[in-house]
């Protein structure tokens, strides 16, 4: 963590995926501590320029943690972009990511400090949570200021150095070898957040910690023909598939539900469950193994026939009948090879919690 | 596990998030969300890798008809094509598939299929994977959050 350089703070015209500001801080050596910015939206600023990006995750890619962990990347600062002038919403979500992100990785964060920002028109609201023992600790740094002023130049910058605070912490807790590499470039804020000592506003909704990953896909991963969709992962030969229905007005009937998946995808299980109905948050995984949704003769079409048949025997109606969610495969294969792909989208890394 | 027996390769379907039970709705052994599927809001009716029924539709409930339509649009002209000039073959593909649109059993479909087995085909503007945009087949409900 020796090259930490001081760098102007870039306009906000500049923020894009492009900037420098933004390529500075991805860091990835194999076995190390890397970070990388997500982008979302697009969102105009007042000057009328459109940034490419300003709706960002930092996520941390620590590929020790992604061996142990059944999903992912930690994720430490989360951005949301919304037009809705109400934000207690939007905030109350990002409290529940920060919750679960110190609910799913305990031991991976010694020091449960998290950052959420809320970009909505032009304005920028930011808050810290952080977590004393039971209760959920929540301090506004910045509340609906321009991002195009000083204030939110100042936090900007201050960005960088939370990912090198948080690194600090998770290093030192798991015993990660982070390597900063030599050209990138880490900013230092003209004032540390932290010198903003985190108030106590406890969460009345600290119960709803939980375990949850949302995920994008990269498209450059191992397994060619697997669609990564904003739910589902792939991981150490396993499928990992979220039903995340937290802060989502969706009656449980409209809900996706992993039931029948876990019954009639050989292999799956249940990897986590909170069991609220309305607010539910269901993991499951199950075996990936290559495979071929594309059709080359009519008896591949029969063998979908036929399926197709078995699960109407069983009374299962599938709903989906379609050759992406149809895989075919050699029947010496030693594993089913399930895969899922929703709602696929194959450009970007996945983001927040 | 839903493979076919005797084929050269095996089908697994995929992706139960949206299934349910063909179960009366009253019968309350079976959770009531499951018996009482529907499609969700965003449910995506134009796909180039199948078919939908037409009331197969956002909110609309399912259906085990719909199933079978869509199964019938695995190999709709629009979607596969079979590579043969044999106007017999064409037209034994082409009966199955409406035989299905029409609602009639699976079996109907696959006795006319079987004598065709060996044949090869193509998907029509379709490939794996598909394009970014044009994969939005099952559609989430969405999340409550306006994004620009």
């Amino acid at each position: 963590m020796s090259c930490v350089k001081q760098t102007d703070f870039p306009a906000v015209a500049a923020l894009q995926v492009t900037s420098p500001a933004l390529e500075g801080l991805y860091l990835r050596t194999p076995g190390s501590v890397s970070f990388s910015w997500i982008p979302q939206l697009s969102l105009l600023t007042e000057k009328g320029n459109q940034p490419s990006c300003l709706d960002y995750s930092l996520v941390v890619d620590m590929e020790n943690i992604m061996r142990r962990g059944p999903v992912g990347y930690l994720p430490i600062i989360i951005c949301e972009g919304t037009r809705d002038s109400n934000l207690g919403r939007k905030m109350l979500q990002l409290r529940a990511y920060a919750l679960n992100t110190w609910a799913f990785w305990p031991g991976f964060c010694s020091q449960k400090v998290c950052l959420g920002v809320i970009l909505n028109d032009y304005r920028a609201t930011v808050c810290a949570f952080s977590q004393r023992g039971d209760q959920l600790l929540c301090v506004s740094l910045l509340s609906n200021v321009k991002i195009e002023s000083a204030a939110f130049a100042s936090f900007w910058n201050s960005i960088n150095y939370w990912a090198l605070l948080v690194t600090q912490h998770i290093v030192s807790s798991c015993s990660v070898k982070a390597v900063v590499h030599q050209s990138q470039v880490v900013t230092v804020p003209a004032q540390r957040p932290t010198a903003r000592a985190l108030s106590t506003e406890t969460s009345a909704a600290a119960s709803t910690a939980a375990v949850t990953e949302e995920s994008k896909q990269a498209a450059n991963m191992a397994q060619p023909n697997v669609a990564y969709s904003s739910t589902v992962r792939v991981m150490d030969g396993r499928v990992y598939k979220v039903f995340d229905y937290r802060e989502r007005s969706v009656l449980p009937e409209d809900q996706r539900w992993p039931e029948l998946s876990l019954k009639h995808i050989p292999h799956a299980t249940l990897e986590y469950d909170n069991k609220q109905p309305m607010h539910r948050l269901s993991i499951i995984s199950y075996p990936f193994i290559q495979g071929d949704h594309v059709p080359q003769t009519v008896n591949d079409v029969i063998s979908v026939l036929e399926a197709v048949n078995n699960l109407h025997a069983d009374s299962v109606i599938h709903g989906d009948i379609r050759w992406m969610n149809v895989l075919l495969r050699s029947p010496d294969a030693a594993v089913p090879a399930p895969m899922d792909v929703d709602t696929p989208e194959h450009a970007r890394m996945w983001t927040f919690l | 596990m839903c493979c076919a027996v005797g084929s050269t390769r095996e089908a697994v379907i995929i992706d139960f998030d949206m299934a349910g039970l063909s179960v009366p709705a009253s019968d309350d052994s079976v959770p009531f969300e499951l018996r009482t599927r529907r499609y969700p809001p965003g449910f995506n009716v134009t796909i180039q890798d199948g078919k939908r029924h037409h009331n197969a539709r956002g909110l609309c409930g399912l259906a085990v008809e719909h199933d079978l339509f869509a199964c019938g649009g695995l190999f709709h002209p629009d979607v596969l094509r079979l590579d043969s000039q044999d106007q017999g073959h064409l037209n034994s593909f082409a009966e199955a598939r409406q035989l299905l649109e029409r609602g009639a059993a699976l079996k109907y479909a696959i006795d006319r299929l079987t004598p065709l087995a060996t044949l090869r085909v193509s998907p029509v503007g379709w490939s794996e994977p598909l394009p970014q945009d044009q994969n939005r087949g099952t559609g989430s409900p969405l999340r409550p959050k306006a994004q620009v």
